[in-house]
């Protein structure tokens, strides 16, 4: 056999290692619905669930875990409104990456993989597919639970 | 194969294979972030992830089908025949994947290597690097194989892969050698000698982690492409290029630009200018001795390559000729302004003694300015102007050089242009002045520096305008008159043309003879080949060709019907 026959067999055989690796991966760590709650009255819990909350299109729910600043606050409507104009089709994983907590001050940071898997012809494969977005999330605590003060609009992560 | 039927194959086979490999990488990077993210909250990851598996395997299946189709298509065309491999084409998309595996592999691994030394933290695992790395590594690693094994065997193909090569050796080589610097000046910034410093950051930071990284990806890509890949390769315009043009001179434009500031900065402290220097005073050293050093040592060991190889290379003039001429601009431009500044010092006296307020020490800075860039420049100037003057000795063919003249006519192009601006200047403020009345220590300082810049110029003009003159009394513009000189030449005497194009001063053609090859062709002497180009230029017509056989050379005048 020649040498770059041997080679791409050797190729060929790792890719197919690859792929089935990559398929039993994908369901076997797939954890469908079951993602861990973190508690409620902590402030990364309090972003999950906001999170879920948009992904699950419940907008109330997730209203309900904003606090906005006096000159700021706008209706459950109005933000409804806004927060549906830009639901994307995208495959968006978010991930909890860390917090930091102040006083009755919170930050927690977290990273947004978008997938443009609508458009997967577009200009790939020369532009990667998934966009990578680091983004910050402000709370402030009330009582006993944690709201988000910044950022209170849901456009920006889809984009 | 035709050329269209060549670029067809050889387009959509780095598109499949830009398919192929977006695919492999996808997948990769699904299981790297699978393993190292599996601990870590997530929202959406399901859907995410089975949209990258469903995208990564169309990609890969689709992709790698065709890819491997158009393989098995072009090897099958290529099968052994020297003229499919060595087709430009072909080459041309070799290397072009073998560039930009290379170039996109080592960014990959740049950043690997940084995520390794910043402590490797599970939580900022670079799974798109990796993927990266991984999959250029193997099409890099696949592709130079082929072209290993298979050779070059035409003139485009090693054209070609001189072009691959030099390219990611200069790139390694300036990527080493300015991290190092860039290693070094951190180090001297975080020394405690540099006063009480209210916050610092860490020494073991993000820089210092890249430069690290930089220096290991470009020591190794240099090495291997410089000492491997580029060995022996004595017979290349580009390896002169490399070595004059970048290394040589690159080089000494480095280190010139860090000795000038630094003589700049010890100047004004040795005068005083500054009063009580602050404490950070010195860390310009920081980077300033480091690039010295590391421009020092790429200029000594190229110039001591060229040197060694002066045996092999001695028909290649063009580069080391455009970097003397190169090194004796950059000389005689750095003193030209040098000798402006001192002159500005000196009209500056009579002008500072006419004013009302007189800063003491006012010319402690332009002083500095001025003798940092005469001691820096003057020998340069001085050691290439000197070079020159010793090839142009050696006769008409390096005065009608283009490099040359390019030089002499930009030279003396400049000095007319900021001679004749001076002494307009120069005219309308005398003028300007007796008509208002006016005329006094205000028109001095209005012509200043028309003043400086015209009692400059007007040497450099006299000295390079009868330098000019001389050589087109020696017939340095008669190369206009060029011939078109084709060369047929077997391996053996492939010598024979860079020997003419020295002695005619411009390049010729040449055909490789591959019938039954001479036994040995004689080497000529120089008169015979000073001979030869006296019998080029007296021969009717402007096109000659040159058969070497037999032990002679015809030269035989033709025309094109």
């Amino acid at each position: 056999m020649k040498s770059s026959s041997r080679w791409l067999l050797i190729f060929g055989a790792a890719i197919g290692v690859l792929v089935i690796v990559a398929i039993a991966l994908v369901f076997a760590m797939a954890r469908p619905g079951s993602e861990p709650l973190l508690p409620e009255d902590t402030p990364e819990g309090t972003v999950q669930r906001y999170l879920l909350a948009l992904q699950d299109e419940d907008y109330m729910t997730a209203y309900n875990y904003l606090s906005f600043l006096p000159d700021e606050q706008i209706s459950y409507e109005v933000w409804k409104v806004r927060a549906t104009r830009y639901k994307a089709g995208y495959g968006t994983k978010v991930t909890l990456e860390k917090s930091t907590v102040t006083g009755n001050e919170a930050t927690v940071y977290v990273v947004f993989d978008v997938f443009r898997a609508s458009e997967p012809l577009g200009d790939f494969p020369f532009e990667d597919p998934v966009s990578t977005r680091y983004r910050t999330f402000h709370l402030k605590q009330e009582g006993t639970s944690w709201k988000i003060t910044s950022p209170t609009y849901v456009g920006w992560y889809f984009y | 194969m035709s050329t269209a039927k060549r670029v067809y194959f050889y387009l959509v086979y780095i598109i499949a294979l830009g398919m192929f490999s977006a695919g492999v990488g996808m997948l990769l990077r699904l299981c790297f972030d699978l393993i190292t993210e599996y601990p870590a909250i997530q929202i959406g990851a399901q859907t995410f992830n089975r949209e990258a598996l469903s995208l990564g395997l169309a990609m890969l299946v689709i992709g790698g089908v065709l890819w491997f189709l158009f393989w098995r298509a072009i090897q099958r065309n290529v099968s052994g025949d020297p003229v499919e491999i060595g087709s430009a084409i072909r080459k041309l998309f070799m290397n072009l994947i073998l560039t930009v595996s290379a170039l996109v592999g080592l960014y990959a691994a740049a950043d690997f290597l940084k995520w390794l030394t910043a402590g490797a933290l599970l939580d900022h695992f670079p799974s798109e690097e990796l993927a990266m790395l991984v999959v250029t590594g193997v099409i890099w690693y696949y592709h130079w194989r082929v072209t290993e094994k298979e050779g070059q065997p035409s003139p485009a193909a090693k054209t070609l892969r001189r072009w691959y090569v030099y390219l990611l050796s200069g790139w390694g080589l300036i990527a080493l050698s300015a991290n190092l610097g860039g290693l070094v000046n951190t180090a001297v910034l975080h020394l405690p000698v540099w006063g009480e410093t209210i916050i610092s950051g860490r020494f073991w930071g993000s820089s210092v982690q890249s430069n690290l990284s930089w220096i290991l990806l470009g020591g190794a890509a240099w090495g291997f492409h410089w000492f491997r890949m580029a060995r022996g390769d004595f017979d290349s315009s580009l390896r002169q290029v490399y070595l004059y043009l970048l290394a040589i001179s690159g080089g000494a434009i480095a280190g010139l630009v860090a000795l000038t500031t630094s003589l700049f900065k010890v100047f004004r402290f040795a005068f005083g200018t500054l009063g009580t220097p602050t404490d950070t005073y010195f860390q310009f050293l920081g980077w300033a001795v480091p690039t010295m050093l590391v421009a020092a040592a790429v200029w000594v060991y190229h110039h001591h390559v060229t040197q060694e190889e002066a045996v092999h290379a001695q028909q290649r003039l063009s580069a080391r000729r455009v970097h003397s001429y190169l090194m004796s601009f950059i000389g005689l431009g750095t003193l030209i302004a040098g000798l402006i500044i001192l002159l500005g010092i000196l009209l500056d006296v009579p002008l500072r003694a006419a004013s009302m307020v007189v800063t003491p020490g006012w010319w402690y800075d332009q002083l500095s300015v001025c003798l940092a860039l005469l001691v820096v420049a003057t020998p340069i100037w001085l050691y290439y102007w000197n070079r020159v003057l010793q090839m142009a000795a050696k006769g008409v063919a390096e005065r009608r050089a283009r490099s040359r003249r390019i030089f002499l006519y930009i030279v003396v192009g400049a000095a007319i242009v900021t001679l004749a601006a001076d002494l307009i200047n120069i005219v309308y403020q005398l003028l300007n002045g007796l008509l208002q009345g006016t005329f006094g220590v205000e028109v001095l300082r209005h012509s200043k520096w028309s003043l400086q810049s015209l009692v400059v110029a007007v040497p450099v003009l006299m000295y390079h305008w009868r330098i000019l003159r001389q050589d087109q009394r020696l017939g340095a513009e008669v190369a206009a008159a060029r011939k078109t000189v084709t060369v047929l030449v077997s391996d053996r005497a492939a010598e024979l043309a860079s020997q003419i194009e020295e002695k005619l001063g411009y390049k010729v053609h040449t055909l490789r003879y591959l019938g039954q090859k001479p036994k040995d062709f004689p080497a000529l002497s120089d008169k015979e080949i000073s001979r030869l180009a006296a019998d080029i230029q007296a021969a009717p017509g402007t096109k000659v060709m040159l058969i070497a056989a037999r032990g002679r050379i015809l030269v035989l005048p033709y025309q094109e019907k």
